[in-house]
């Protein structure tokens, strides 16, 4: 009798010892400040930092409400937290297909542009598309067709970095004369791009971003590249190039549809139709579109590949009045297995059992560039097309340009005719820069969210004829990069 | 600070734990106080300062009514007074937007509708203070003579915010003296972890799901499919129920582990058979309040058929006001009187008793589609929208998030039922099972996993907010 009393009894000081056992460990845990992480790797952003104090955000519970979400953001051992709760999610049901939304977002109703000038686009010329394209388009098909594509680097060691292969490149005299750069926050860059991430529509190997409209700040981008186009007027020539996710590209119109989110072709063709005069814009979405079927798009991972960058450089070399290069011009490279930005966010065992495959072409001119890295704050000597075969598999869309440094430059001794211009971009550029080194004598790359000085002031000293901005449509959405770049341009 | 956070468990609940078992029992009431008061506090100090002012109002009045009683009279002017200022502030805070809304789209007047904001739980408060004064004035309680512990009751951090409305005679005693035993604690673990679960993992979940089927703007309804908004109302009945039940577990089962033993406040209403019935199991802490102190004093049903309708109509129409300033509260308000009233009229009639329970569901899903659009012109195209009319995308998300969600919305239903619970208590009762190491070690094991499997949820969760905050 004795012994049946006592088990219930056991059985609630077992209860309470361990539970509050669990609750002290977590308060202690919460204590070790230094445990705290700063910014997430995986989510590609910053995590939320303590608030500074004032009167007002005490009183009206702001200061405390950023407590709370300071505190539950940087709690140590986030990531295994995170991964924890995936692999429980990942129990909710069965998990083909699956949305990730983001709740906050909001789309616009996208309003109809009545007419749009298309003298101003590359639109005009397309009757006269040029054989070059076309005959590249037909050997690019069947080099990147899913058939087609090599499993190369399938037991590529993925243990050799980014950084461990820089260091075998040879550091550059860094007394180059060539403007100082101060120092950015790296953070800003995972950020922004979290922005194509933070909705998604996954099938099977394949993610794809869900894009929202937001008026206000399509007006205010427009706006900065009309403004800036205008003040360059005579200086030099502006191109805006948004580039549309892989959503409205590659997938059937009726599936996207159903997605929620913004429909990209009537944004871009909003984008596209508000430029005034200077201001250029280059097709990309209707000529992506055309191509519907080649491999223009990572599936586990949020850029574009050289292919999809090659269409619109096309439509660019068009709007210039060349002939476009066409892609067997190149030295074509093959890099091998490609888990992407997608893959770090969903970890999809089949994106890790049918990987991409990154391809790039090397500029006929030359293949060396110049870059100046914002974390060793030195300038180095690098490739266009660096050969990132051995590098992890999530790396080698760094082949392109050495990723993304704030300021690079490109100088082809092929070309003596002192032509230049200046691409400013986040990470879509990255893929398209390589096709601009073979028209100009010097291509300048910027990229924005690390560059610090005034680009205005920059084209205007360095005499740069043709400036091309070139964002994804999310990211040009972004209220971030609409004020950055504004502020730049001022 | 919403429960369901880690700074609340690891920040604020852990140490109130901590050092209410480490001071000595005089000054435990003190301990829980200053702990409410951060609390309240973390939600903008000035909305404290409020609250400790109505709090001194009917501090006030009370005493005014115990001294009116002991001259023999009954002190029905300090009760109507606190009675006109709780529902004055409370009317200020909540209605005034909605009122000038209505008079400016009558008659023009005023131009500019000034945004008030609603101080966190007053909605709460306000109730449980009128009920104090008013059973006190009744004689059902006796007059509490330390303004601290009026605050205390009003206050305390278990239920200020969202409940359950904790009538004073419930706590009386407990406030002056409480004490604590092993399954006092261990059974308020339990309950507790149970509803940090259901919110943190069930009632998000079903809230994530039903964010991305349910539109939030008429544009948006351009997005959304007949068969996405069917789905999707169905993720939100059950987020509704799965959200406030575990605030009301959370409370019952932290007032537990203090030596606090609060009502009942949901009894699985979602396995009601008719709508009363599922108004005697939903929320009910707000039903015997209108029922004690609305209702009955009006008359009840004791009366002629015609002030019956009056009465009912009377507390429904409050009912659905209470829930929100705005007019798609008191249609889902009404829409209820509608078929208790068909259900009074007709209840001679035998129906099957799965027929009834279907229906039952199916009016309390028509009521949560009424509930969840404050945007009338939204909730007209939601309407329409569910019988097809006016859509055009095809939905190839719904089937996803069915296919995505299928095992969780299993585990949500069952959440729902009593079925977990009776079946615990159906193995308790067999010895050979009950003492056997295993199911003794889950006995001890399961609140302390829902708690970790919580925490998982939680990190990094930003989409978080308690739905019942905003009453």
């Amino acid at each position: 009798m004795d012994k049946k009393q006592t088990k219930p009894k056991n059985a609630y000081t077992g209860t309470i010892l361990l539970f509050v056992g669990i609750l002290m460990a977590g308060m202690i845990l919460g204590m070790i400040l230094p445990a705290r992480p700063t910014i997430s790797e995986r989510e590609k952003r910053k995590l939320a930092e303590f608030p500074e104090f004032s009167f007002e955000t005490l009183l009206n519970g702001e200061y405390f409400k950023d407590i709370s979400s300071w505190y539950a953001d940087t709690y140590p051992l986030r990531e295994m937290w995170l991964t924890a709760n995936r692999e429980m999610k990942s129990l909710y049901g069965v998990q083909t297909t699956q949305i990730h939304i983001d709740n906050e977002k909001k789309a616009d109703v996208i309003p109809v542009i009545p007419k749009q000038d298309s003298s101003r686009s590359a639109e005009g010329s397309k009757e006269d598309a040029s054989k070059a394209e076309s005959s590249a388009a037909e050997t690019s098909a069947a080099d990147t067709s899913r058939e087609e594509r090599t499993p190369a680097g399938q037991n590529s060691q993925e243990s050799s970095k980014n950084e461990s292969s820089r260091q075998e490149s040879s550091k550059a005299d860094s007394s180059a004369a060539k403007p100082e750069i101060p120092d950015a926050p790296r953070e800003m860059a995972a950020d922004i791009e979290a922005q194509i991430q933070s909705s998604l529509y996954v099938d099977g190997n394949a993610a794809y971003s869900i894009y929202y409209f937001t008026q206000s700040l399509a007006d205010a981008y427009i706006g900065m590249v009309n403004d800036t186009a205008r003040r360059l007027e005579g200086t030099a020539n502006f191109y805006n190039i948004i580039v549309p996710d892989s959503t409205w590209v590659v997938l059937d119109d009726s599936k996207t549809e159903g997605l929620g989110g913004s429909n990209e072709v009537q944004a871009i063709q909003y984008y596209n139709g508000m430029l005034e005069e200077p201001a250029h814009f280059i097709e990309t979405i209707e000529t992506l579109r055309s191509h519907k079927g080649d491999y223009m798009y990572y599936r586990t991972d949020h850029h574009w590949t050289s292919l999809g960058a090659y269409y619109v450089y096309c439509n660019y070399a068009r709007a210039k009045g060349w002939t476009p290069h066409a892609l067997t011009d190149f030295t074509r490279m093959d890099f091998g297995r490609f888990l992407g930005t997608y893959y770090d966010n969903i970890e999809a065992d089949a994106m890790y059992q049918d990987p991409d495959n990154v391809v790039a072409y090397i500029p006929m001119g030359t293949n060396d560039i110049r870059f100046f890295a914002e974390e060793d704050n030195t300038w180095w000597d690098w490739k266009v097309i660096q050969d990132v075969t051995d590098w992890a598999a999530y790396g080698k869309y760094n082949t392109f340009i050495g990723g993304d440094n704030p300021f690079s430059i490109i100088e082809n001794p092929d070309i003596t005719d002192g032509s230049t211009c200046l691409l400013i971009k986040e990470s879509y550029g990255n893929a398209f820069a390589p096709f601009l080194v073979d028209h100009y004598q010097t291509t300048y790359i910027i990229d924005y969210r690390y560059y610090d000085q005034n680009i205005y002031d920059f084209i205007v000293e360095n005499g740069i004829q043709d400036v091309i901005l070139m964002n994804n449509i999310a990211i040009a959405g972004s209220e971030y990069v609409v004020n950055r770049l504004t502020s730049l341009f001022s | 600070m919403v429960f369901s956070s880690l700074l609340f468990l690891f920040a604020f609940f852990a140490p109130q734990i901590l050092i209410y078992f480490c001071v000595k029992p005089k000054y435990r009431n003190a301990v829980l106080l200053v702990f409410s008061m951060i609390f309240y506090a973390w939600s903008g100090v000035k909305y404290l300062v409020l609250m400790m002012f109505l709090v001194g109002i009917s501090w006030f009045c009370a005493e005014g009514i115990y001294f009116e009683k002991k001259k023999g009279k009954s002190g029905k002017g300090w009760m109507i007074a606190d009675c006109i200022l709780m529902l004055g502030v409370l009317g200020i805070f909540k209605y005034t937007g909605f009122f000038l809304q209505n008079l400016q789209w009558i008659t023009g007047f005023p131009k500019e509708i000034p945004e008030i904001i609603l101080p966190l739980g007053i909605s709460f408060y306000t109730f449980q203070l009128i009920s104090y004064v008013v059973d006190v004035y009744r004689g059902d309680a006796e007059v509490q003579k330390s303004y601290w512990k009026l605050l205390l009751y009003a206050g305390l951090f278990h239920q200020c915010v969202a409940g359950p409305i904790i009538r004073y005679q419930t706590v009386a005693n407990e406030i002056e003296k409480r004490t604590i035993t092993n399954k006092d604690l261990a059974e308020g673990i339990r309950r507790f972890s149970i509803g940090l679960a259901k919110k943190a993992i069930l009632a998000n979940g079903c809230a994530e799901a039903a964010k991305a089927l349910l539109p939030e703007t008429v544009q948006a309804m351009a997005g959304v499919s007949t068969g996405g908004l069917w789905v999707g109302m169905l993720f939100y009945m059950l987020q509704i129920y799965l959200d406030f039940s575990a605030y009301s577990d959370m409370a019952i089962g932290m007032g537990r582990m203090v030596g606090f033993h609060y009502l009942e406040n949901f009894n699985y209403p979602y396995i009601a058979n008719s709508v009363q019935d599922f108004w005697r199991r939903w929320h009910i802490s707000l039903s015997t309040f209108f029922r004690d102190y609305v209702y009955i004093p009006l008359g009840g049903s004791r009366v002629s058929k015609k002030l019956w309708v009056r009465n009912m109509f009377a507390v429904w129409f409050l009912t659905g006001l209470w829930h929100g300033a705005s007019w798609n509260y008191i249609f889902w308000g009404l829409y209820f009187l509608v078929f208790l009233l068909i259900e009074r009229f007709t209840r001679e009639k035998k129906i099957p008793a799965v027929i009834r329970h279907l229906s039952t569901l199916l009016i309390v899903y028509f009521g949560w589609v009424l509930f969840k659009f404050e945007d009338l012109s939204l909730l007209g195209s939601v309407i329409k929208g569910m019988f097809g009319i006016g859509i055009t995308a095809r939905g190839v998300n719904v089937m996803t998030t069915v296919v995505n969600y299928l095992f969780f919305l299993i585990a949500a239903c069952i959440a729902c039922t009593p079925l977990l619970k009776n079946l615990r208590a159906k193995i308790g009762k067999n010895a050979a099972v009950s003492g056997s190491l295993a199911w003794r070690i889950a006995e001890i094991a399961v609140p302390s996993v829902l708690l970790l499997l919580s925490v998982c949820a939680l990190v990094g969760n930003s989409y978080n907010p308690f739905l019942y905050f905003q009453f």
